[in-house]
Order: C-alpha cells, then sequence, then structure tokens
C-alpha cells in the first residue's frame, strides 16, 4: 500500500497565524494527501469558514466545546480522511505552526530513514527569529522537570545529527496514523503539556521509535507557552500548566512506590519549591507551585489511573537513555535566566534608565575612606563601649540570657505576665530577636552594642543613601555624619532608647532600597528581575524592622511608599509588596488593640519601655536644652536655599515632608497614650517624636545635598567650609560630651538567687511598691520581666484586667494584707497566685522601708536579703506551680510571621543569577545592544 | 528664577509661621487604670513608752558602760473597749498582761509595750482607741527635769530633730524594739555643716524586745546643732533623745525629744509656751553657760536643694504678738534659729517652706523667784488631724492643751471632759489654749484638721505632749496590679 500522509491542523482562536500556517501547508514541495482542520475554540468564528472554507477549500471538523489536543485529533481519526494503519500519516499542526517548504519531505525522508519510527518531529524554530531553536526533542531533567534542551539555542546546525528522543512536541510531528489511533487516546486526566511527553512515552513503550528530523524546519509561535491563548486551552498559567505537566509525569512514568511516596510529600515538596522559587527571586511562579501541588495532591489517584501500566524497567530504561544530565539541566536553566535578564535591561535601557559612568556615580565607600569617618564616630562612642553584657536603664532592660527565649516571644499568642496573658507579642519582639541573633550567645549584648555602633552604623547607611543623590566625596561624607550626629539619634542612644535607635540606623538604609526598587535615584536603578525582587525583599524586611521600632514612622513611611507606587506605577506591582512584613506583624496587634480593646489608636504607642519627650510644638522639638546642641538648625536653614537650586521641583517636594515631618512629630508628641508601668502620677506619656525627628532630618540633608550640587562652586566652598566647622563639628562635640542615661552591667533582671531558682521551678515573683496613689504590685515570673516581654496590649488592657478579672482582684488583696501586715492567714492566698517570692525593689523611700519592715512581720515570709534588686522574702508556705500548658512558643500567628519574615529574607538574599548579573551586566548589555544594532 | 525664589520666600514664610504659630493640643489613648481599693484589717495598734530616764556612770555616775534606767516613769492613758477590743502590755523582758477596761495607769521601770487587739477590725486606730503618754520628773544631782512622752508606734524610719552634745549636754539616743523580730538600725546625723561622717552608724542592732541606748556624745561630741535619721530593718522600732543640761555642777533640764512630723513644706508646733523670759535674759546676760535658754527652732532639709522659710510665731491672745523669721536652709543641713524676744505667752509656730523641712522648737522654762530653776522641753511638728481624737491630762501639775489651725479655713470642734461639752472655733492661723483638769481625759471632735499638743507644768519643770494620732496601715488600701 502507497504511504499516505494526512495533515491535521488544529485551529483554536488565531486567525493570522492560522493563514500562515495554511499558506506554508500549500506551499510544500510534497504536499499532503489531505487537509484536515479541527476546530477547538469551541465558538462559532466567522473568520473559519471564510478562511479555511471559503479562501482554502478546507474541511472543517468543529467543537462546540473547548477539547484537548488529543480529542481533536481523534476526532479527525474518525472521519474518512485518516485509517488507522501503518502507512498512512498523520502530520499534526498546530495553528501557530508553519512548516518551511520542505518540512514534509525532509520528514518523510526521515520516515524512510528510520525503521520503526512512531512519531517523528521536526526542527522547531522560533515564529519571529528562525535563528533560534525552538524545540528539537524533548527530554526530563533527573528530577523529572520536563525539559526543552536545546531552546533558545542559536541554529548552526549542531544538533543535526540528533535522531533519537525521548518526546517530541507534535507541532509539525509526523504520526504514524495506527499509532496515533492507539497511543493518543484522549485522556482528560493528562494535563495539555504532559501530553506529548505521554504520548511519545507510550509510543516508545509500545515498541517504536521517537526520532526527530532536524534537517525539517517549521516555525513555532508557541503561544500557548507564552500565554497567548485562552487560559482554558492549558487549563491555567502556561507556569501552572508546565508545574502540572512535572506533577503528572512524576505520577505515570516513576515506579509506582517513589509516585506513592511523591504523592504524600508533595505538600512539602511544594512548600519547599515555594521556597526555592522565592530564594531565585521568582515570586511569579509561587502561585503557579501552590496551585498545581494542590492540583496534583488531591487529584493523585486520577494521576495514578492514567499510568501507562508499562513494567518499570522498561521506562526506566528508557529514562537512562534519554533523561537530561544534571549538567545540561543547569546549562539550560542558566540560559534561560540570561536570556531574561538581557531582555529585562533592554526594556529598561529603552525606558531611559540608563547605566551611569563612574564619573557620575563616585567612588564606592571604601575608595572615599569612609572607613576613617566611621572609626571616629566609634572613637567619640568611647563613653558607649559595652563594658557589660547589657544596658539597663532608661528605655533598656536585658533581653533574656538565652537566645531562644527571645525567639519564644517574637510573635507569640502567650504573655507570661501575671498568670498568663494571652495577647500577641509586640511586633518589636522580631526587632529584639533580630538582634539577639547578632551575639545569641548573650542577646542583651546585642543591644549594648547596637548602642555603642549607632552613630557609625548610621554613618554607613545614610552615606548610602547619600549616593542616590550626589557623586562627590565631601557631600556624602557630611550628609553621613549629619545624619550619624542628628540630635534625635544622639538623646535616643544616650537615653537608651533601642526602638529609636533601630529605627533610625535602618532608616536611611530603607530609604536606598526603596529608592533602588522604585528605580530613583542617581545610582541607577534595579533593571533585571531578579535584582528588583531582591531590593523589595530588602524593603519589605528593613520596613517590617522600622516599623516595628517606631509605627508613628511607618504610619509615615506607608505614605511616602504610596506617593512613590503611584509616581513610579511601572515599579507598583513590585513596590506593593514592600509592606506586607509589616502587615503580618503588626495585624494581630492592630487587630487585638482595634477590636478587642476598642482602641485603635494605641497601635501608634511607642514599644519598648516608653521615655518622656521633651515640649509638643514643633519649635520645641527642634530646640535642644543648650545653644551649642540647636548648632545643628543651620543644616535646615542652610537646606531650604535647595528650593533657589534648578531642582527646585524635587526640593519643593522634599520640604513638603520634611513640614509634614514636624508636623506629625509634634501631632504625635501631643498624644497621650496611657502608661500605667510608670509612677501612680505619671500615668500618661507623649508619644516619641525621635523618629519622625529623625526622618526630618534625613529629608534636611537630602535637601542640603541638592543645594551642594547645584549650587555654584563659590557658594559650594562656603556650604562646606561653614557646615564642616560651625555645624558638623559643634555637633560632634555634643555627641562626644553626651552622658550616658544607663548604666553597663550583668544581664539580670532578678537577684542570682532567682536566675538560678527560675531554672527549676515555675512559681511568680510579686514585687511591691509604694507608689504615689497607693502600692503598685508587680506580678512576673521568677525569672523577671526582659525587655522582650514589654506588650502593647497588655499595657492597654490593663485597665480592664484590673477592673474584671478575679485573679488581679485576689492579688490586690494579697497585697494589701501583706502590706498591712495584720496577720491574716495569707497561705492559700499565696498558693492560689503561685507567689513564691516577693520583693520590694526601692529601699529609698521612707515608705518603701515601711513596707520592707512591714513584711518582715509576716508570718508567711522569709526574708531572704537585701539583693542587688531590692529587699527579697521567700514565701515558706507550699505554693503550687504557675500554670505552664501554654508556654509553647509556637502559634499561628508565630508561624505565619516566621513564613513571611523567612519568604523576604529569601526574596533578600542575592541568589546566584543575581550576582552573576552584578558582574557581568555590563558585557551582556553590550551583547544585546550589539545584537540589535 | 521669580518662581523659584518666590517659592523659596513661600516656604520659608511657611515654615517660620507654623513653627511659631502651631497650635498645642493633648488627647488621650487608653484609660487609666484604677486602684483596687481594698479594704484590710490593720496590724494591732502597739505603743511603746520608753520608760524610765537613763542615767550615764551608773548610780555614781563615774562609771564606765552603758547607760542605764533607773527609777520609774507614770504611764497615763485611755484606750476604747467599745468594739470588743482587749488590752494587755508587757513590759521588755517580762510576760504579757491583759488590762481591763478604764484608763491606763501604772508605774514602770522599764520600756513598756501597749497594745490593742480588734477582733471585728474596725480599722478605727489612732488616739481615739488608744492614747498613751509618760512622764518622769526627775530630780537628782546629776538631772533634774520633767522627762514627757506621748508613747510611740514602732516605725521603720522617723527623723528626731532635736539634742545638743557641747559640754555639759547630753544627748542619748533610745531604739526600742518591741516587735518579735531583731532590727538593724542605721543612723544619719545631720548637722549644720550637713550629714556627719561618722563611722558606726549602720547596721546597729536592735534585738527583738529590747533596748539600745546610744550616747550621741561618743559619737559626735561638741556638736549643738543636729538632728537624727533613723532607717531601721527587720522589726520597726520606736525611738527618743534623752537630753539633759548640766550647768557647771547643776543639773539644769531634762527632757525626751519625740520623733517629729514627717517632712512637709507647711509644718506646725503647738504649745510653745513662753514663761520666765525675763528671768531667762537676767541669767543669759550674767553666765556664759545660760546662753543656751534662747528659744530656738530647730529646722533640718533633707533634700537635695535649699530651703527658703517663713517662719510664724503666732500668740493666742492679742497681748502675746509673736515673731516672724524669714530664713534659708541649705540642702542636707541642720540649722537653729533663734526667737528672741517673746514676752511670756502661748504661743504656737507655724512654719511655710518652698522645700519639704523638718522642725521642731526648743522651749525654755525659767524661774529665779523661789530658788533658781531651769528646765526645757522640745517640741515638735505634729500633724494635723481631724475627727474623734482622744487625749490624756497628766495627773501632776497644771497641763493646758494647745490648738493651732494651719488650714485655710476656720476649725470649729468640741471638747469634752467628764460630763461638760465646749465648742470652740479657731480661725485659721490661730492657736487657743485650753487648761484641761489634772488626769481628766478629754475627748476631741472636730471635721477641720488641727495640731495640737499639752503642756505639762510641774513645780517650774515642764513637757511638751504631742498629740499624734497613731495608725498603723489597714482601712482602705489602694493596690494596683500590673
Amino acid at each position: 500500500m502507497a504511504r499516505k500522509v494526512t495533515a491535521v491542523v488544529v485551529a483554536h482562536d488565531t486567525g493570522d497565524y492560522l493563514k500562515q500556517t495554511l499558506d506554508a501547508l500549500r506551499a510544500q514541495t510534497v504536499v499532503p494527501d489531505s487537509i484536515v482542520v479541527v476546530h477547538t475554540s469551541g465558538q462559532q468564528l466567522e473568520w473559519i469558514n471564510e478562511t479555511v472554507t471559503s479562501q482554502y477549500g478546507l474541511p472543517t471538523i468543529d467543537f462546540s466545546s473547548n477539547p484537548d489536543l488529543f480529542s481533536a485529533v481523534a476526532a479527525a481519526l474518525a472521519t474518512d480522511y485518516v485509517t488507522p494503519e501503518a502507512e498512512h500519516w498523520v502530520w499534526l499542526l498546530h495553528d501557530d505552526s508553519a512548516p518551511e517548504t520542505n518540512c514534509l519531505e525532509e520528514l518523510l525522508l526521515a520516515e524512510e530513514r528510520n525503521a520503526l519510527a512512531g512519531i517523528i518531529g521536526p526542527k522547531q524554530v522560533s515564529w519571529s527569529d528562525p535563528r533560534l531553536l525552538f524545540q528539537l526533542g524533548l527530554t526530563l531533567s533527573p528530577g523529572g522537570t520536563p525539559l526543552s534542551p536545546h531552546a533558545n539555542e542559536l541554529d548552526q546546525s549542531q544538533h543535526d545529527s540528533l535522531s533519537d528522543v525521548m518526546a517530541v512536541g507534535t507541532a509539525g510531528a509526523l504520526i504514524r496514523s495506527d499509532v496515533l489511533a492507539v497511543h493518543a487516546a484522549p485522556d482528560d486526566r493528562v494535563p495539555p503539556l504532559a501530553a506529548d511527553y505521554d504520548f511519545s512515552l507510550r509510543t516508545k513503550l509500545a515498541g517504536f521509535r521517537v526520532v526527530v528530523a532536524p534537517k525539517a524546519r517549521i516555525r513555532h509561535a508557541g503561544l500557548a507557552l507564552s500565554g497567548k491563548r485562552s487560559k482554558r486551552w492549558l487549563g491555567g498559567s502556561p507556569k501552572t500548566a508546565l508545574r502540572k505537566a512535572a506533577i503528572h509525569l512524576r505520577f505515570a512514568y516513576e515506579p509506582i512506590w517513589f509516585a506513592l511516596l511523591y504523592w504524600l510529600a508533595l505538600p512539602i515538596t511544594t512548600l519547599v519549591r515555594v521556597l526555592w522559587r522565592l530564594f531565585q527571586k521568582r515570586p511569579d511562579r509561587i502561585p503557579a507551585e501552590l496551585i498545581a501541588g494542590t492540583w496534583g495532591f488531591f487529584t493523585g489517584f486520577d494521576r495514578l489511573a492514567s499510568r501507562p501500566g508499562a513494567k518499570t524497567r522498561s521506562v526506566r530504561e528508557i529514562r537512562k537513555a534519554f533523561d537530561a544530565t544534571w549538567a545540561q539541566v543547569r546549562s539550560v536553566n542558566l540560559s534561560r535566566a540570561e536570556i531574561e535578564d538581557a531582555d529585562q535591561i533592554k526594556s529598561a535601557f529603552d525606558r531611559g534608565e540608563h547605566e551611569l559612568s563612574a564619573s557620575e556615580t563616585g567612588k564606592s565607600f571604601v575608595e572615599d575612606r569612609g572607613w576613617l569617618w566611621v572609626f571616629g564616630l566609634l572613637a567619640l562612642s568611647w563613653n558607649f563601649f559595652p563594658s557589660g553584657v547589657a544596658a539597663v536603664g532608661g528605655g533598656s532592660l536585658p533581653l533574656a540570657q538565652n537566645w531562644f527565649d527571645v525567639f519564644a516571644r517574637a510573635g507569640a499568642s502567650w504573655q507570661p505576665i501575671g498568670q498568663g496573658f494571652i495577647a500577641p507579642s509586640d511586633p518589636f519582639n522580631w526587632v529584639l530577636l533580630t538582634l539577639a541573633s547578632v551575639t545569641p550567645w548573650a542577646p542583651s549584648l546585642s543591644v549594648a552594642l547596637l548602642l555603642f555602633l549607632a552613630p557609625a552604623l548610621a554613618f554607613v547607611a545614610a552615606y548610602r543613601v547619600s549616593t542616590l543623590l550626589t557623586p562627590k566625596t565631601w557631600m556624602r561624607t557630611i550628609f553621613g555624619l549629619g545624619y550619624a550626629l542628628w540630635p534625635a539619634l544622639v538623646s535616643a542612644r544616650t537615653e537608651a532608647r533601642v526602638p529609636t535607635v533601630v529605627a533610625l540606623v535602618l532608616l536611611p538604609l530603607l530609604v536606598f532600597v526603596i529608592a533602588r526598587a522604585a528605580g530613583l535615584g542617581r545610582s541607577g536603578s534595579a533593571r533585571s528581575m531578579r535584582q528588583t525582587w531582591s531590593w523589595v525583599g530588602l524593603a519589605g524586611l528593613l520596613m517590617a524592622l522600622v516599623g516595628a521600632s517606631s509605627p508613628v514612622l511607618l504610619l509615615t513611611l506607608l505614605i511616602g511608599l504610596a506617593i512613590v507606587a503611584f509616581t513610579r506605577i511601572r515599579r507598583f506591582g513590585y513596590l506593593f509588596w514592600v509592606p506586607l512584613p509589616a502587615a503580618a506583624l503588626f495585624t494581630p496587634m492592630a487587630w487585638r488593640l482595634a477590636v478587642d480593646e476598642a482602641n485603635p489608636l494605641s497601635v501608634l504607642a511607642d514599644p519598648g519601655l516608653p521615655q518622656t519627650d521633651v515640649g509638643t510644638s514643633p519649635l520645641a522639638l527642634l530646640l535642644a536644652p543648650s545653644m551649642l546642641g540647636s548648632i545643628y538648625l543651620a543644616i535646615p536653614a542652610i537646606a531650604l536655599l535647595a528650593l533657589l537650586t534648578k531642582r527646585w521641583v524635587l526640593a519643593g517636594s522634599l520640604t513638603l515632608f520634611a513640614a509634614l515631618l514636624l508636623a506629625l512629630a509634634s501631632v504625635h508628641s501631643s498624644i497621650q497614650f496611657a502608661n500605667p508601668f510608670a509612677e501612680a502620677n505619671n500615668q500618661w506619656i507623649g508619644g516619641s517624636a525621635s523618629t519622625l525627628l529623625g526622618a526630618f532630618g534625613l529629608v534636611c540633608l537630602a535637601l542640603l545635598t541638592l543645594v551642594g550640587e547645584h549650587s555654584s562652586r563659590g557658594l559650594r566652598r562656603v556650604v562646606a567650609i561653614l557646615l564642616s566647622f560651625a555645624v558638623v563639628a559643634p555637633m560632634a562635640f555634643v555627641a562626644a560630651t553626651a552622658e550616658r542615661d544607663y548604666q553597663l552591667r550583668d544581664d539580670r533582671v532578678t537577684p542570682w538567687l532567682l536566675s538560678a531558682q527560675a531554672q527549676t521551678e515555675n512559681t511568680q515573683l510579686l514585687e511591691i511598691e509604694n507608689g504615689a496613689g497607693g502600692y503598685v504590685a508587680r506580678w512576673m515570673p521568677i525569672g523577671g520581666a526582659q525587655l522582650e516581654d514589654s506588650n502593647t496590649v497588655y499595657r492597654f488592657a490593663l485597665t480592664s484586667l484590673n477592673a474584671n478579672n478575679p485573679a488581679y482582684s485576689e492579688l490586690a488583696t494579697l497585697v494589701a494584707d501583706l502590706v498591712s501586715a495584720n496577720g491574716t492567714d495569707l497561705a492559700s492566698a499565696l498558693d492560689r497566685s503561685h507567689v513564691a517570692y516577693v520583693m520590694v525593689p526601692n529601699l529609698d523611700s521612707s515608705a518603701n522601708n515601711d513596707l520592707a519592715n512591714a513584711l518582715d512581720s509576716v508570718a508567711e515570709l522569709d526574708a531572704a536579703g537585701l539583693t542587688d534588686f531590692g529587699r527579697l522574702w521567700r514565701v515558706n508556705v507550699p505554693v503550687s506551680a504557675a500554670p505552664d500548658d501554654a508556654k509553647s512558643p509556637w502559634s499561628i500567628t508565630k508561624l505565619v510571621q516566621l513564613s513571611i519574615l523567612l519568604s523576604f529574607v529569601l526574596l533578600a538574599i542575592p541568589s546566584g543569577a543575581t550576582q552573576r548579573r552584578k558582574t557581568k551586566v555590563a558585557e551582556i548589555f553590550i551583547d544585546s545592544d550589539g545584537d540589535a544594532a | 528664577m521669580i518662581r523659584r525664589i518666590l517659592a523659596f520666600l513661600v516656604a520659608s514664610a511657611a515654615i517660620a509661621a507654623g513653627l511659631i504659630y502651631a497650635p498645642s493640643f493633648s488627647f488621650n489613648v487608653g484609660t487609666e487604670v484604677a486602684l483596687h481599693e481594698v479594704t484590710v484589717k490593720a496590724r494591732d495598734l502597739t505603743l511603746v513608752c520608753p520608760g524610765p530616764a537613763y542615767r550615764s556612770g551608773g548610780a555614781s555616775g563615774t562609771s564606765l558602760g552603758e547607760p542605764v534606767q533607773t527609777g520609774s516613769a507614770e504611764v497615763q492613758g485611755a484606750w476604747s473597749s467599745e468594739s470588743g477590743a482587749t488590752l494587755s502590755g508587757s513590759g521588755f523582758g517580762g510576760s504579757e498582761v491583759n488590762y481591763g477596761p478604764g484608763p491606763i495607769n501604772f508605774s514602770i521601770s522599764k520600756p513598756q509595750s501597749i497594745r490593742v487587739t480588734e477582733p471585728s477590725a474596725t480599722n478605727n486606730q489612732g488616739s481615739s482607741l488608744l492614747n498613751v503618754i509618760q512622764l518622769d520628773s526627775v530630780a537628782t544631782d546629776r538631772m533634774k527635769g520633767l522627762l514627757g512622752s506621748t508613747c510611740q508606734r514602732p516605725q521603720s524610719e522617723f527623723w528626731i530633730v532635736g539634742g545638743d552634745t557641747t559640754t555639759g549636754r547630753e544627748s542619748i539616743l533610745i531604739l526600742e524594739n518591741p516587735s518579735s523580730i531583731d532590727a538593724t538600725v542605721e543612723l544619719e546625723l545631720v548637722a549644720s555643716n550637713g550629714v556627719l561622717s561618722i563611722p558606726g552608724l549602720t547596721g546597729i542592732s536592735v534585738p527583738s524586745r529590747k533596748t539600745v541606748a546610744i550616747p550621741l556624745n561618743g559619737l559626735s561630741a561638741k556638736n549643738a546643732t543636729f538632728s537624727v535619721h533613723v532607717k531601721a530593718r527587720g522589726g520597726a522600732i520606736a525611738g527618743w533623745i534623752q537630753q539633759k543640761t548640766v550647768r557647771g555642777t547643776v543639773a539644769a533640764g531634762a527632757d525626751l525629744i519625740s520623733p517629729t512630723a514627717n517632712a512637709a513644706k507647711t509644718l506646725v508646733i503647738p504649745g510653745f509656751f513662753v514663761r520666765g523670759a525675763k528671768d531667762a535674759a537676767k541669767l543669759q546676760s550674767g553666765d556664759g553657760d545660760y546662753a543656751d535658754l534662747t528659744n530656738i527652732v530647730r529646722v533640718t532639709n533633707p533634700g537635695m536643694a535649699q530651703s527658703t522659710l517663713v517662719i510664724q510665731v503666732i500668740g493666742a491672745t492679742s497681748k502675746t504678738f509673736g515673731t516672724v523669721i524669714q530664713a534659708k536652709v541649705p540642702a542636707n543641713t541642720t540649722v537653729d534659729l533663734e526667737l528672741p524676744g517673746l514676752a511670756d505667752g502661748d504661743y504656737s509656730i507655724f512654719i511655710d517652706s518652698s522645700k519639704p523641712v523638718l522642725a521642731a522648737a526648743k522651749l525654755n522654762r525659767t524661774s529665779t523667784s523661789s530658788k533658781q530653776f531651769t528646765d526645757f522641753a522640745w517640741l515638735v511638728a505634729t500633724e494635723p488631724a481631724a475627727g474623734n481624737r482622744t487625749l490624756v491630762a497628766p495627773k501632776v501639775g497644771i497641763s493646758k492643751l494647745s490648738i493651732a489651725n494651719a488650714g485655710a479655713e476656720a476649725a470649729t470642734f468640741t471638747l469634752a471632759s467628764g460630763n461638760s461639752t465646749q465648742q470652740h472655733t479657731i480661725k485659721p492661723g490661730a492657736t487657743h489654749t485650753f487648761l484641761i483638769e489634772p488626769g481628766s481625759t478629754v475627748r476631741f471632735a472636730g471635721e477641720a484638721p488641727v495640731a495640737a499638743s499639752v503642756v505639762v507644768d510641774v513645780d517650774f519643770a515642764v513637757a511638751v505632749l504631742p498629740m499624734i494620732e497613731q495608725r498603723n496601715l489597714g482601712g482602705q488600701v489602694g493596690v494596683l496590679v500590673r
């Protein structure tokens, strides 16, 4: 019987491509015996009739639904055009695959040369650039992922010797009709992009060969894979379809035991892959991973049911013969990533985002000898050198002595306050955890180190942000020094306001990173997607840390970020994600404060130990106590001159923002927050304006840089000399002579006796003081309360707890009986309250001395002596242990927060591709440009 | 360029205006935590009487060793058994004795503690529940004078303003611990040149139910002006300074100086009765050893900043005009301020200070009419109190009740003794004197707080018994749990 070829063209919804494909069919040197068009869009499309029937006179098979590829082929097989027999071949064409004129001829020659060929695939080349290979055979990675090993390579006939392959794409494939009829049965359980593999592998398992004919070329647009077709065609996005295909092939072509194991492990595998995608800076692929993973897990039976039923050994042999090597996989991935980067760089260049020349970007920090200034600032901080492990006093308390204890408090939903308090931890605890992770062997040391290093770190950070504005070394140095010595930072460091210091040190970095992510500033923008995601990851983490340290500054930053995002709308998709970690940290606390405590504004309360600020009016906030201390105001005064430069519009915007910051600082310091932990006559405390004043300083320094950058040389010299000697030098003097308001000592918060006892005993310590309005009792674990135990929700819930909680009333009665030493039997009350120790911390006042003497005469207490934290008594009656069933450090809140933070950490870590891009960007860019030319 | 200049000017003006005219406001976020008002039973009220006078040098006056108590002292008092309370007491080292209803009236030869036990916990402590005084009239070659004191509630900290360790003067600090717990005491002597740095002022042990007598002459000799700050850990203690004067070989007065009221900006010292002013002036002019017959006010500034004082000595009648003194007291010092030119009469002293201070006054009693006799009494500042109060008049000599009103409103009160009740009103800043029947119990009732002392004169020897409302912590106790 003579060999017969029927061309089956599967048309979906692309008229222009279809016309070109039909034209190419007509122009073949060897014309198919018959041509049939299968229309699969499921719609009544007029142009199909006009084009296919009227213009080309071809028969059409219409589907009312949207079938998969092989259902469409099966429909063609069911007609008279195709007879399932060995000599009848089907040439399967997609509507976006136009064969070159000799394509069928070459395919038929290949058929003649390859006995037992069941499927013969052509060399698929790019539709738009036929010099590039689109596909030449398909394979699987050793991990089972579909792989087109030669895609995007320049076609230099380097693969023309290829013959047998694992699989071929169906576009342009010449298939024996009997093979097609038997092994390409429609199976809606097989996802579309796995269908080609599935068909090829089944054909191979049936004893046929799957070969490629490299001389048969076909231009393939790959509309489905490039997302240009309706999502219905692939059953989702191309990325999802690709991942589904990979999962299906695992189920179908791995040994059954492995397939079952894979099924069980699929959720974890999916999670790991999501994290890996983050590390790859490809968050765009995460939805596909999640959708496909979920799909695979819940349709596992379908996947298993569609296994070919072949012997495992046969599949293994095919895999062994045709699987790609890891080296090939790496090569393909690398090639793909570089092509993507090159495309993005070219797009950035087209948008006018140029790389700056070296003369325009200025020297690096090291070349500028910035380290000299860092050492200078460290020398000025000699008084703050951490001679003790912990900074105690002002706004600082020691952290827990164990890193894991600090970790337990971050994101916790249960607080060890009183008998246990169910409420979310402060977001600031994550900041403390970050700090503690720097010196995990002594967590408190990190705080002491931070206070010592703060000006130097602030200098480095501010220097970095100044590179966005100027290439001039002296201006960058003035910028960095001005910020490092800014009074808000100096006084915050002096008073050990840990949250403020953290926020002010990180603020310039956050500004820099957001600017990079948004493509703002002189030093260029991130042009590759991976690099941008890396900036976004870092920005998200920094915003979370800064925001957790200063909620009011977070509010301001969100306003600023919104302005940037809407003015750089192209970057909106990136910048949108920056506040996510901060939102994750704040949502539980904000919800609790807003809904349960009906006090939404309390979310703006400063975390940690609140400290009093001086003044509330803008002028009072700006003026320092001394004349010399106020000399820094020359900076905002000179900065106003930026309005006279040619960048006056930018300067005007910055001036407005500075005014907004100052106004917000005044408003925030005017808000009186409940402060029940202070003395009884000081129960209200204004919000701290320090972080907003620091941000104000940053904006003023930016304006100052504009003055220096865009003024005449003479004025620039005057400004430089004036700033150096009359402003920065006095600021340095003020900073160097600032008195430290905290102590540097060991990291205990309770006497040694209790610190040791806390290791084995889970009872409570009752601390009693005689305050102005009555007695103040503090209820805490015997290990004491550290900085991470500060809790904003507790601060605002204390009113209702004292009013409504019977345990608090009972404790108040116990305290009253203790202080009156009236001989009441207190054994049961002490037991119920789990109070095993009593301490009077402050013996300076006569009232507390009276109190101590009263406790001396309480029969249930034995004096344990005068400790360095106050006088201590041990309860001499049996006291039951405090409830500890809720002490698990884990909670849903914590898991969610930790997941998001870790995700952003992965996103922020520069991946290999990003680093490669950093070192090779110029070459890639030049190559790309050269090619285009 | 014009636009830039305009922008610059507008921005500069707006910022300047904003800095100067920014409105100030304040609003609260959160609610203030209310204290738990817990009603608790107060500890049983215990008062300690110092016992008879201490004699240095033993019976001969020449032997070495600690001062010892000799003779006996008269204890008088009143208490209320209305709430079912019972009264008990014991001398230090002795067994406890229960007393029946009725006035307290016995002699003691050693320190005595007296306790009222209230089973019903009415928390109505104060002088109406228990008020006890002690008088010890001493007339020996080496000590002569009337030593009077209101028996004291033990405390953990107090100040005794008074004392003199110059030649012929002896100050003995008496510390008594009636509790069952040993006490450790720390002393601080604040003199005219500041806090004295003296070894041995800390770690003084006062064992349970024991008395410690510390001769201050041994700690700070020849010091005319000082006050003593006593802080105790462990058991609460009571304390006095026993002060005596010997001019040459003649005993010339003795007294017990009680702790003074807590440091405050406004203080009142009632019962400053000047008698024999002319005789005193005569003696002063003749012999330098009588120089201390001048009436003085001693003020201690325990704070860290200088205090400015206005001291008004107000007479009870229009014939006793009084005087006004202004002075400055440096931080952490004690000063003596003379009150010269006061004619005989009944006065009270009102002190206004810019900073909290402590004060007491020394009153001299001099007579040269029949035979020369001098005695003195240290009057301590007393805290004004209102409500029902009870005082006991010594059963010997002449007793007068001095009441001073330091408030801003007139104080109306009743004084009842036996079946007689009289209502009186004292204008703000004024003082009144009432003669009271020896041995009588006088009940005071008034709504406005007033300060009061009983001045007793026994044959020219004088003592002043301050009226103090002594209460242990109880009733409504405010507690904040956090």
